[in-house]
């Protein structure tokens, strides 16, 4: 069986620790029943599942449980939370690495004269400069959307210090952790964030369906969907009670099993320890790529500035073939091209020039071995296409 | 001898887990059950404990801020 090497965790974590199959297992197997609706055994067995793992997310980033929702995706998360705050003629500040979960209905929203936008260019190493926000607020912006880790260059942004020159001037904070829940610490009102959005397939570890956001208790949203809650069933209007307000439609079990049993795992290591252990991991990955000729690394090739994801490029070779060769010959999976954020490769000048970058992106269940094995196959493929290029 | 029953209904089933939950903290006998028609239509489980436990159970839900619909004492009709 080809040895595989699985380098693409921020798209989704792969493998999950024990404790995540088992649960969804359990769950599928012994409770399968709908949460929140039946009134019988394994109606309210599923019902704990699901309030254990809203507990162990409020536990996680400082939140009140009832203000956490779950969503099957950080991206519906987000349009639940752009879409359900602004107004006609608010403004909204945002930065040139987002996501295109943020992007896309921003711009929607642009496009249909609904908000303002102001993108605020970050640094070639796709970082947001506070300095920049404070020179971009203006007296009607309502909402600042910040990725707290680039999904490219997974590099950390100074959300604290943005939060607050937006608190200053009336603001609300809106933070896409999709790329730092469970690798970065996050606690949201020390870090004065209004409105967090996570992905439960990432450093959460839960399966894929898994999401979710969080809002204070000052923050009121319009739901994105509506439908039936379990609760207040009388009425044809949907509730306003926390959290069935925003969780209509049957929740996803078996998902919500395993992202709780995921995030126990990151609470049994500590969030502070998967950092560093990731930071160890990054620096080896950043010292692999600097031996290798023709490699260059986009973004701060810092681990203290960054998550476990590392975008580069190598000379004269298109960034697919690079992650196809890496696939096909040595079993080491990355991510090639855009990925999903055209915005941040304007940013970083990778767009155009090169047609994306091959992205890295590390789990705290992968290896210093593996990351070695990693460095040998890229010098061994960058040999042979310099070899090409002397031909 | 059947205690006396009383039960709690409420809005929202994340309140009757959140209230079910304390209670087994706090090592009083309640369980859900179907909310009883009579009663509310609110919310589709209601807390069942012995109504002895009353004043106890409703300290640690205001304490931890679960929200509660109703209070209601059944006797012994469980």
């Amino acid at each position: 069986m080809t040895r595989i090497v699985y380098f693409d965790n921020a798209a989704t974590s792969h493998p999950k620790p024990e404790g995540v199959y088992a649960a969804v297992d359990r769950f599928q197997r012994e409770i399968g029943a709908s949460p929140g609706r039946s009134g019988h055994r394994l109606g309210i067995a599923a019902g704990h599942v699901v309030l254990d793992t809203r507990d162990r997310l409020a536990h996680l980033f400082n939140a009140p449980p009832v203000r956490v929702i779950f969503t099957p995706s950080c991206t519906e998360a987000l349009n639940l939370a752009i879409k359900g705050l602004l107004h006609p003629g608010d403004h909204v500040l945002t930065s040139s690495v987002e996501h295109n979960s943020v992007m896309r209905p921003l711009r929607r929203l642009e496009r249909e004269a609904v908000i303002e936008l102001t993108v605020v260019p970050c640094t070639s190493h796709g970082w947001l400069d506070p300095s920049d926000v404070q020179r971009s607020m203006r007296p009607g912006t309502r909402l600042i959307v910040l990725t707290h880790a680039s999904n490219v260059t997974g590099t950390i942004q100074p959300v604290a210090d943005i939060a607050r020159i937006g608190k200053a001037q009336g603001a609300r904070i809106l933070v896409d952790a999709a790329q730092s829940a469970g690798t970065v610490p996050i606690d949201m009102p020390r870090m004065g964030v209004d409105l967090l959005a996570f992905s439960g397939h990432k450093g959460l570890f839960g399966p894929q369906g898994t999401g979710g956001l969080i809002f204070g208790s000052d923050v009121e949203l319009t739901p994105l969907v509506e439908g039936g809650t379990g609760s207040r069933s009388q009425y044809e209007d949907q509730p306003a009670d926390l959290p069935d307000r925003y969780e209509s439609g049957t929740l996803n079990g078996p998902g919500i099993a395993g992202l709780g049993a995921g995030i126990a795992y990151v609470q049994q290591l500590g969030v502070q320890s998967i950092q560093e252990r990731l930071r160890e991991l990054t620096a080896l990955i950043l010292r692999e790529l600097s031996q290798t000729p023709g490699v260059t690394v986009y973004g701060p090739g810092d681990p203290a500035k960054q998550t476990a994801v590392v975008s580069f490029t190598v000379e004269s070779m298109d960034t697919a073939r690079v992650s196809t060769i890496l696939d096909e010959r040595y079993g080491i999976l990355t991510r090639a091209g855009l990925q999903c954020s055209p915005s941040a490769h304007k940013t970083l000048d990778t767009f155009h020039r090169t047609g994306g970058t091959v992205r890295v992106s590390l789990s705290v269940l992968n290896t210093h071995e593996e990351v070695c094995y990693f460095g040998e196959a890229l010098r061994e493929l960058s040999q042979a296409a310099e070899g090409d290029r002397g031909a | 001898v059947v205690p006396d029953t009383s039960i709690i209904t409420f809005f929202t089933t994340h309140s009757a887990l959140c209230a079910e939950k304390a209670a087994g903290q706090a090592s009083i006998p309640a369980r859900l059950i179907p909310t009883p028609r009579a009663y509310s239509v609110d919310c589709t489980v209601a807390l069942s404990f012995p109504s002895s436990h009353r004043e106890q159970l409703l300290a640690i839900l205001s304490t931890q801020d679960i929200e509660i619909n109703g209070v209601h004492d059944l006797g012994s009709k469980m």
